[in-house]
């Protein structure tokens, strides 16, 4: 495995012109692989994008981004929302999450990164 | 105008004092000790027992044979360092020579390559101007970015 390549696929994925098809490749193929590193490296691009859909996948999803299983991959994901100069999206996306979903630990997972967001303003 | 004498009596208890002075003196130079039994200066021998000087011709003999066996291992104990240092000197720069042999023979096996191909390789992957550099990546549809995606990890 080339560590080195697999990144600069996932960067240019992520800067691509496609933006839709190059989420959904990042979704499916990213952020579903068993490597810690691969899924890190994966929901901080989606998270860099900024967009409503790529936010959704990192703040949203069961195991997934800022509720990833690994400590190492959730952490990453807060770093990098917290590092977003444009935090409306997000903090909107937090919020929906907060009131509307199903998921009582995904709830208070979006709380805590709610507060952390609010914090760090 | 009041004149200034000296008086004779003083002059001469000084004269006294360096007469006795002189005799201290004298005394030290002929007995260091500085001590004379009234007048006789003790000799050197005064103190050996008569015993001893009766078995003056054995000791003599005795202490020639202590004296040669002292030499003797005096003699062979300096032979034996003298020889471990030698020893010591020539192992360590027989050592020298081995190293400098070794150094040259490898230095003699070595073979110095230059490999064009790795360093154009190394520059190319180093600033970007392979095909998995970001900005050629990004050119090509994401269809194809999924396949070499998978291919990565499947690796």
């Amino acid at each position: 495995m080339n560590t080195s390549r697999i990144n600069n696929i996932i960067d240019a994925l992520s800067k691509h012109e496609d933006a839709q098809e190059a989420i959904r490749v990042l979704n499916e193929v990213g952020t579903n692989s068993p490597i810690d590193e691969i899924r890190e490296r994966t929901v901080q691009a989606l998270i860099r994008k900024n967009t409503h859909d790529a936010l959704k996948i990192a703040l949203i999803e069961k195991g997934k981004g800022i509720h990833d299983l690994s400590t190492r991959v959730a952490m990453s994901a807060i770093n990098e929302v917290l590092a977003l100069e444009d935090k409306s999206e997000a903090i909107k996306i937090l919020e929906d999450t907060m009131n509307l979903h199903s998921d009582e630990t995904v709830r208070d997972t979006a709380r805590s990164v709610r507060a952390l967001v609010e914090f760090s303003k | 105008m009041t004149k200034i004498t000296f008086n004779t009596n003083g002059v001469g208890i000084f004269k006294s004092l360096k007469s006795e002075a002189k005799n201290s003196t004298q005394g030290h130079s002929s007995n260091p000790f500085g001590i004379s039994f009234k007048g006789n200066v003790i000799q050197a021998d005064v103190f050996q027992t008569t015993a001893n000087k009766e078995n003056t011709g054995i000791g003599i003999r005795e202490r020639g044979k202590m004296f040669m066996s002292a030499v003797v291992g005096n003699i062979n104990s300096f032979n034996g360092a003298l020889k471990s240092r030698l020893n010591s000197v020539v192992s360590f720069g027989r050592q020298v020579k081995d190293n400098v042999a070794n150094w040259w023979s490898q230095a003699k096996n070595t073979e110095i390559s230059f490999d064009l191909n790795d360093l154009s390789r190394f520059v190319s992957e180093r600033f970007g101007n392979n095909e998995y550099s970001v900005n050629n990546l990004m050119k090509r549809p994401v269809n194809e970015l999924e396949g070499m995606l998978k291919e990565e990890l499947a690796v």
